[in-house]
């Protein structure tokens, strides 16, 4: 009887220093003869049925473990993981080796818990996910051998305890319940589909709010989102923070009425991606490649530092246009992931705009009048080039204008003429605004971009988290050779407030949770399929390398394997229907089916009819014979002889079939 | 539990089987009330034949008694009946100098009580603790009565003219209230062409059991298997007569105590070990009919209108598969 909880305590200890090998800086060697060791003191335990260390000796050991558990932490692996695990994992052998209570048991459940945990934050195998499984299948049959255990060390005491509770059809319906639940979680984690936002948020209808990225953008708008901590995306980049400021753009805007902006030029092109890829042209010189979690937001944009060529991701078919813009055919509503790839290199060669996008352009630019051109060209005084021009009107803007989100007494029709000439301070949108007016008096096509700047950089996790306070405006002018290049003549401002680990740590654990669980995406599910494979594959090969000669392929292995699996249940089944027979009822079933076949023919038996008034009023000897074997069985305990259920069956299918007595 | 396949089972249906045929002499035709008698000997009850006068209740009580070797007392029962007359009486024994009890008619394993109506209400209960105690007490002695001990009652519905009938407390004592009913014409025919050998019937029979045999089938009757689900039919009978609104008197825990063990009687005189819903359904008139009080008395017996009530109740109560 306490074999099962040895047995399944032993099973539980193996899979901790399993979980165990899986953190890497662990080491194989560390646990392998740890294992060994276990398996053989269980071995021993079974067989001389007492614990292998006396407890003086195991609190010795243990002591010894915590020396070298510092000794770990402190010099030789420095790290709490590694240090704790090998710690729990001799823990774990000395406790195996010296069980005694159901309180040991139960240790050994718990530590091999925490080695379960460790391994989950040291790897991705997914041989942890089958570890896992068998963990919680065992733990859960190991609970019930210990609840057992106890209820009959408690009720028993003295009396004589029952011969074996934990028979086979217990264990394989504890086990069998747990596999079965494990089975249908990871079925239903793989393959139901996330939509990326709960279906509750979805339906609520608040995504975040933020204009300017789309049709139209009031001078004053991005303002009022400054002050807005919500987190609107986190931007994962490849190869760690890149040294150049990124700006996530989102979408220009050409046209100035004098209040605000607006788009011209028209949306192009839809693209229709291949495999979830879209490409706008070739790669640049430096390339960033941004893996992108986007929160739901009411706009189509998809944002990505400024020339992206490349982006990837869960869609049909996006819109873009000869600006860069990349757009959804609507907005999303939900949480978006993509990967998208920048050229940052500043020098991206691109066609010039057409003749009319420059009119538009320079028509725009007069209704300011004169004082935009006065001081344009005041601040550009002895520049020639594009470059020259853009860079002394950014530099110019930059040292005379201050930064400020308090909200300007005027207000009038002109916020530019108020923002250049009179208040001389304001946000982004003014900065930007005056310089592309700036720009295009003097004879330089510029455009507004709008997005957010790159936030705040996550160390842990190496990714930006960008809030809706980050949301800025900024100018991309055209340069001849070089493409549109950006250009931001807003002031910095000391808007960036550090935030602690704790934050980022947390900030971290969300991202993973989006990345790993939320988004959990196809490819995902491919390389887990993937890697089984080639483990099966493996193992496959393993299993034909023992075998003699030839070696088999893994389906003759796998066919092997099934056949005896078959042979094994068949064995199972037959032991278990022998065992049922001996048990089972005889008559009462046979009684049950004829008054089915009887009520079927019109004469069903009333509830208040005793058998034998029923069998009276339908007549016949077989019905009479079935009813006295059913009494006799039911009421009297005798069971019909072997011969006489042969008989039964005869009497049933002659009352079926209303053929006379023979 | 009752060996149902040993020898236990096949030496009481023999001796049921002979008590039987025995009475079937004396009483042809009436198969179901012989039974019934037998039911409630077996099950140590007593018997309350509620009939018109010349039916054979006397002369069933009297088969019965000569079936059994064992000492047979008849009281008949009359207005002027003292209770010392059944119980008996102490006496002072002028040579012992000393009391001495002189024991009644009712000391006798088989007693026949006569138109038991007839005795004043003080008689009646004088044979209530010999009924069921078992025993008689007289003058703060008790004095146990002989075993088995059986009272078979008799009383005519018809005559009520100064009658006492029993009260209830009397009637729960019977464990089994039958009527004879007239025999049908063939068996009445045969009755009247043998009653020329002699003027009693039943002295020409030759007893089959003896005391210890009895004793012997009473006990094997108790480890006759019950099943669970009978009992809970006995209790949903009890209790549909206790819901029931026709119904001013419902059925007392010891009339179901009494079906139980009538049942198990039942089924050992039926040769079974074990009972089945059948020997309830059989036994409710007889067991309980006489105990329940109908709403609207009918003047006199009300057992009619109580077979009437319990036949309807069962017609209600689902049977137990």
């Amino acid at each position: 009887m306490r074999f099962h909880a040895l047995a399944v305590t032993s099973i539980i200890s193996l899979l901790g220093l399993w979980a165990a090998s899986l953190v890497d800086s662990v080491g194989q060697g560390f646990v392998l003869p740890l294992s060994v060791l276990a398996i053989a003191g269980a071995a021993y335990v079974f067989a001389s049925k007492k614990p292998a260390l006396k407890p003086l000796f195991r609190n010795a050991a243990a002591l010894a473990a915590f020396a070298f558990l510092l000794a770990d932490l402190f010099s030789l692996s420095g790290d709490v993981v590694t240090s704790g695990t090998r710690f729990l994992a001799i823990v774990l052998v000395l406790q195996l080796l010296s069980l005694r209570s159901r309180r040991d048991h139960a240790t050994i459940y718990a530590i091999a818990f925490f080695l379960v945990l460790a391994a989950a934050s040291a790897t991705a195998s997914p041989v942890f996910l089958a570890i896992l499984s068998l963990y919680i299948v065992f733990l859960l049959w190991g609970m019930v051998v210990l609840n057992l255990l106890r209820d009959i060390d408690a009720y028993c005491k003295g009396a004589e305890a029952p011969e074996d509770p934990f028979g086979l059809p217990l264990f394989l319906s504890v086990t069998g319940l747990s596999a079965v639940c494990i089975v249908v979680m990871l079925a239903v984690f793989f393959a139901i589909p996330r939509t990326g936002v709960g279906f509750l948020e979805r339906m609520s209808g608040d995504p975040l709010k933020v204009s300017g990225f789309s049709e139209r953008m009031e001078m004053d708008s991005i303002a009022g989102v400054q002050l807005d901590h919500a987190v609107v995306m986190r931007v994962e980049t490849a190869g760690g923070r890149p040294p150049e400021p990124l700006y996530f753009r989102g979408a220009s805007l050409d046209s100035f009425d004098g209040a605000g902006w607006s788009r011209r030029a028209p949306v192009e092109r839809l693209v229709s991606g291949k495999g979830g890829v879209f490409t706008f042209g070739g790669p640049g010189k430096r390339t960033v490649e941004q893996k992108v979690w986007l929160e739901p937001l009411d706009t189509e944009a998809l944002f990505a530092a400024s020339n992206a060529y490349m982006l990837e991701g869960g869609f049909r078919n996006i819109w873009t246009d000869g600006s860069g813009d990349i757009r959804l055919p609507s907005p999303p509503f939900s949480r978006l992931e993509y990967t998208a790839w920048s050229d940052v290199s500043g020098a991206r060669a691109a066609p010039p705009p057409d003749a009319l996008y420059l009119d538009i352009s320079y028509l725009e630019s007069s209704s300011e009048g004169g004082a935009v051109t006065e001081l344009a060209g005041a601040a550009t005084e002895g520049r020639t080039s594009a470059l020259g021009k853009a860079l002394a009107i950014e530099e110019y803007l930059r040292r005379n204008y201050a930064y400020t989100l308090k909200p300007q007494g005027g207000g009038g029709a002109r916020p530019l003429e108020d923002f250049l000439l009179r208040t001389k301070e304001g946000w982004c949108e003014h900065f930007a605004t005056a310089m592309v007016m700036m720009l295009r008096s003097v004879g330089v096509p510029a455009r507004i971009a709008t997005g957010f700047l790159e936030g705040e950089w996550n160390g842990l996790g190496g990714y930006f988290i960008v809030r809706r306070q980050d949301a800025h405006s900024w100018v991309e002018a055209f340069v001849d050779g070089q493409g549109w290049k950006t250009f931001d003549p807003t002031p910095l401002s000391g808007r960036a407030e550090g935030r602690g680990a704790v934050f980022m740590y947390l900030d971290l654990m969300r991202l993973k949770w989006n990345r790993h669980i939320i988004h959990f995406s196809f490819s995902d599910q491919r390389a887990i399929a993937g890697a089984l494979e080639a483990r099966a594959s493996r193992l496959g090969n393993l299993v034909a390398g023992l075998l003699p000669g030839a070696r088999p392929g893994t389906g003759a292995v796998l066919a092997v394997l099934l056949a005896a699996a078959a042979v094994a249940s068949a064995a199972m089944l037959a032991g278990k229907r022998a065992r049922r027979d001996r048990t089972r009822a005889k008559a009462p079933p046979y009684y049950t089916e004829m008054l089915k076949v009887l009520a079927s023919k019109g004469t069903p038996k009333r509830p208040e009819e005793t058998p034998t008034e029923f069998a009276d009023r339908v007549g016949g000897p077989d019905v009479a014979e079935i009813t006295g074997a059913y009494l006799r069985e039911r009421y009297g305990g005798e069971r019909p002889a072997a011969g006489e259920t042969a008989g039964l069956q005869e009497a049933l299918t002659r009352i079926k079939w209303h053929k006379p007595r023979p | 539990m009752l060996n149902t396949t040993g020898t236990d089972l096949r030496e009481a249906s023999a001796r049921v089987g002979a008590l039987r045929a025995n009475l079937e002499r004396v009483v042809s035709g009436k198969s179901s009330v012989i039974d019934l008698a037998i039911t409630a000997l077996l099950a140590r009850g007593h018997l309350l034949i509620e009939d018109v006068p010349g039916v054979g209740k006397s002369t069933l009580a009297h088969g019965l008694a000569r079936s059994i070797d064992c000492s047979f007392q008849r009281i008949q029962f009359t207005s002027d009946l003292l209770p010392s007359d059944i119980v008996g009486v102490t006496v002072f024994n002028q040579a012992a100098r000393a009391f001495e009890f002189r024991p009644g008619p009712v000391f006798a394993n088989i007693v026949l009580a006569d138109e038991i109506n007839r005795a004043t209400p003080k008689t009646q209960s004088a044979l209530l603790e010999a009924m069921n105690e078992r025993q008689v007490s007289v003058d703060r002695t008790t004095h146990p009565l002989p075993s088995p001990f059986m009272l078979l009652a008799t009383q005519n519905p018809v005559e009520f003219s100064g009658t006492f009938p029993l009260p209830e407390s009397q009637l729960d004592r019977f464990m089994v209230c039958l009527r004879m009913g007239y025999p049908d014409e063939e068996h009445e025919r045969k009755i009247i062409m043998s009653s020329g050998a002699t003027t009693r019937p039943a002295e020409v029979l030759r007893p089959v059991l003896d005391a210890g045999d009895v004793e012997a089938l009473q006990d094997l009757s108790t480890k006759v298997r019950v099943d669970e689900d009978l009992v809970s039919y006995i209790l949903s009978i009890a209790s549909a007569t206790r819901d029931h609104g026709a119904i001013r008197l419902g059925l007392s825990p010891r009339a179901s105590m009494a079906m139980y063990r009538a049942a198990q009687a039942f089924a050992l005189a039926s040769g079974r070990g074990y009972c089945v819903p059948d020997d309830i359904k059989t036994l409710s008139g007889p067991v309980f009919a006489h105990r329940i009080i109908p709403a609207e008395r009918a003047l006199g017996s009300s057992l009619e209108s109580g077979i009437a009530l319990i036949n309807e109740i069962l017609g209600s109560v689902k049977v137990p598969l």
